[in-house]
């Protein structure tokens, strides 16, 4: 079956182009002048095209998640704020606001301060792999902007998080 | 930007109980008490029926002011007031003079307010009388003169009179409620996520006249009234991180007394209205912290590496309660103001957060407690350690705030399943009332 539809495809795509050469040759171009092919951009230069609300869109740095009530870093975790690190040992012009986050099961009065717990777990582990403080600004959050406000433990999970926004680049 | 509210309406009061002969009432003899009693045991009874308009113009204002003086009277649940369905059997007075005694006797009442409202364009003058139905003699007379702007106010102004007057007893029915909401829910464009916006409101104690005195589009959350109740802290993120900011609402000025780079929340005045608890970071995590007003003479009262948070002020301002998690959860603690004399309060509990030290005479501190899934209001009396419950269960409740006279809380539930609103309830746990119904609604403060 799903070989069939793609021969189906290929030929259909084959059919378009016959098209699209007759047309071509019905209407004959003016003498191209040979254009060198666009340079590619280079990594550099993609990222500095970039706005910062472009960049932020793109989440380049994962979500940091935690256990119930806990700042600690999670085992499980470690390896994307290393990534996380990466890139921001890449991009050494970027800050970013580390927010922490909690889920709506303990006090709204009681989760500004877990959530900042939180982000300054990330910013402390961050720093550990050689990222310069001043780079790194931790926020609570506390429970104040929940993904998600099912009472369940995997909607919990999406909330007890770390988030990363760029301030700059 | 903070946005001005029109400050008090100008009512002017005129008591007219002693200097006033009423031609047609019963003259009244010189020493005839003046406070309502009921039957032993039981609490006075009220009527009260629907002001006569004196001018068809004045129609709406008259039931308006009848309809939450009735609803003022009975939230203290020191009279028991009769409900309106009930007075359709009994004769309409135009006048005083006309007022059916025998009628209003006979349903029970002990009490009957007879009310009326002359308008002249949007001003109004309300005149309003109660009567003693055994003796048919008028305790209480007063004329009111005002616009016509916010009705209401007429009705919690003669409340809170006729409350002091028969009961001794100062009423709430002008203060005012602080709280954030997410009724407007704006989104804030560009952003990875979708940031949720809180903004700070205030409304009547009854939920009436909400208005909205932050506009910034980013959180505004924890509002709480400066004692003189013509300010109101907030913890804004209008910079990116949580700061303090002050609110002068009848003068549209905003003080950002911390302001300086440190992350600052949960901002509570000294009962003289001098000094600013908070917690902040700081220092790296968080402690609790006091300094003026005007943001001068920071000094630190905590020094632990577990969190230190939520302060509330004992009514002399010399202690401080709050919540630490230095035992491993969440738990109440007393500090004095100078940073000493530490002591845990809370034992017995789980979790607790967010405590909330009543106003003299009553010596207790109601907070938060984790009793399954949620939490319930509960209330630790200073004196002889002993805890009682005031909710039970019925959905989550939390950020219990005094009322200025000790005999409410206000405080969030999310019991309907409609979100997270504000009700109102006795210190006894009887007398819940709803006050938000729009959005979510959070952390309320009452004002004095």
């Amino acid at each position: 079956m799903k070989l069939r539809r793609s021969v189906w495809l290929s030929t259909a795509a084959l059919l378009l182009l016959v098209v699209i050469a007759g047309c071509n040759r019905r209407i004959p171009p003016p003498a191209p002048a040979p254009a060198p092919p666009p340079k590619p951009l280079t990594e550099d230069e993609i990222f500095q095209r970039k706005t910062l609300a472009e960049l932020n869109a793109e989440m380049p740095l994962a979500d940091v998640f935690f256990d119930y009530d806990m700042s600690t870093i999670r085992e499980d975790q470690r390896p994307v704020l290393q990534r996380n690190a990466d890139y921001l040992r890449r991009w050494t012009t970027t800050r970013v606001s580390i927010e922490g986050h909690a889920d709506a099961r303990g006090t709204a009065e009681y989760n500004l301060s877990l959530g900042g717990r939180r982000a300054g777990a990330i910013r402390d582990y961050l720093v550990s792999l050689g990222i310069a403080p001043d780079r790194l600004l931790a926020v609570s959050k506390g429970e104040e902007t929940p993904l998600c406000s099912e009472e369940t433990e995997a909607c919990f999970q999406r909330n007890r998080r770390g988030h990363f926004v760029f301030t700059a680049k | 930007m903070v946005i001005a509210v029109a400050g008090g309406l100008a009512i002017a009061v005129a008591d007219t109980t002693a200097t006033r002969t009423l031609q047609d009432a019963p003259q009244q003899p010189s020493e005839v008490a003046v406070v309502i009693s009921g039957d032993p045991g039981t609490p006075p009874r009220y009527a009260v029926p629907d002001f006569v308009a004196m001018n068809p113009e004045a129609a709406d204002v008259a039931k308006t002011i009848s309809q939450v003086l009735w609803d003022d009277l009975a939230f203290e649940r020191e009279f028991y007031l009769i409900p309106r369905d009930t007075y359709s059997t009994i004769p309409t007075a135009r006048t005083a003079g006309q007022i059916p005694f025998a009628s209003w006797r006979e349903l029970g009442a002990d009490g009957v307010i007879f009310g009326s409202v002359q308008r002249t364009g949007n001003n109004v003058r309300v005149e309003i009388r109660l009567f003693n139905i055994r003796t048919q003699q008028s305790v209480f007379s007063k004329e009111y003169t005002g616009t016509a702007t916010n009705p209401r106010l007429f009705a919690h102004i003669a409340s809170d009179e006729i409350h002091q007057q028969q009961r001794s007893l100062r009423g709430v029915a002008r203060t005012k409620l602080a709280f954030s909401s997410d009724r407007n829910r704006e989104r804030v464009g560009g952003t990875v996520q979708n940031r949720d916006v809180k903004e700070v409101y205030v409304s009547d104690y009854d939920g009436a006249n909400s208005r909205r005195i932050t506009a910034n589009r980013q959180l505004n959350i924890m509002p709480v009234w400066s004692p003189d109740a013509r300010s109101v802290a907030y913890t804004s993120y209008r910079r990116g991180y949580p700061d303090l900011f002050i609110a002068m609402i009848y003068d549209g000025v905003q003080q950002e007394p911390t302001k300086g780079g440190t992350q600052n929340w949960l901002p509570m005045f000294s009962p003289d209205g001098t000094r600013i608890a908070f917690t902040s970071s700081r220092d790296g995590n968080a402690e609790l912290y006091i300094m003026n007003r005007d943001g001068s003479g920071i000094r630190r009262l905590t020094n632990h590496p577990a969190i230190d948070t939520t302060p509330t002020w004992s009514p002399t301002g010399t202690q401080i309660a709050f919540t630490s998690d230095r035992a491993g959860q969440p738990q109440i603690y007393v500090i004095g103001a100078d940073g000493l004399n530490l002591r845990r309060l809370t034992t017995a509990e789980s979790y607790a957060d967010r405590p909330t030290w009543s106003p003299a005479p009553f010596n207790e501190i109601a907070f938060a407690a984790q009793t399954g899934p949620g939490y319930d209001v509960k209330i630790y009396d200073l004196a002889t350690g002993v805890t009682r419950q005031i909710t039970f269960g019925e959905g989550s409740n939390e950020s219990p705030a005094y009322s200025p006279n000790g005999r409410h809380l206000a405080f969030t539930s999310t019991r309907t399943g409609r979100g997270v609103q504000v009700y109102t309830i006795g210190r006894d746990g009887r007398g819940l009332k709803q006050v938000t119904r729009e959005g979510n609604n959070y952390t309320p403060s009452w004002s004095n």
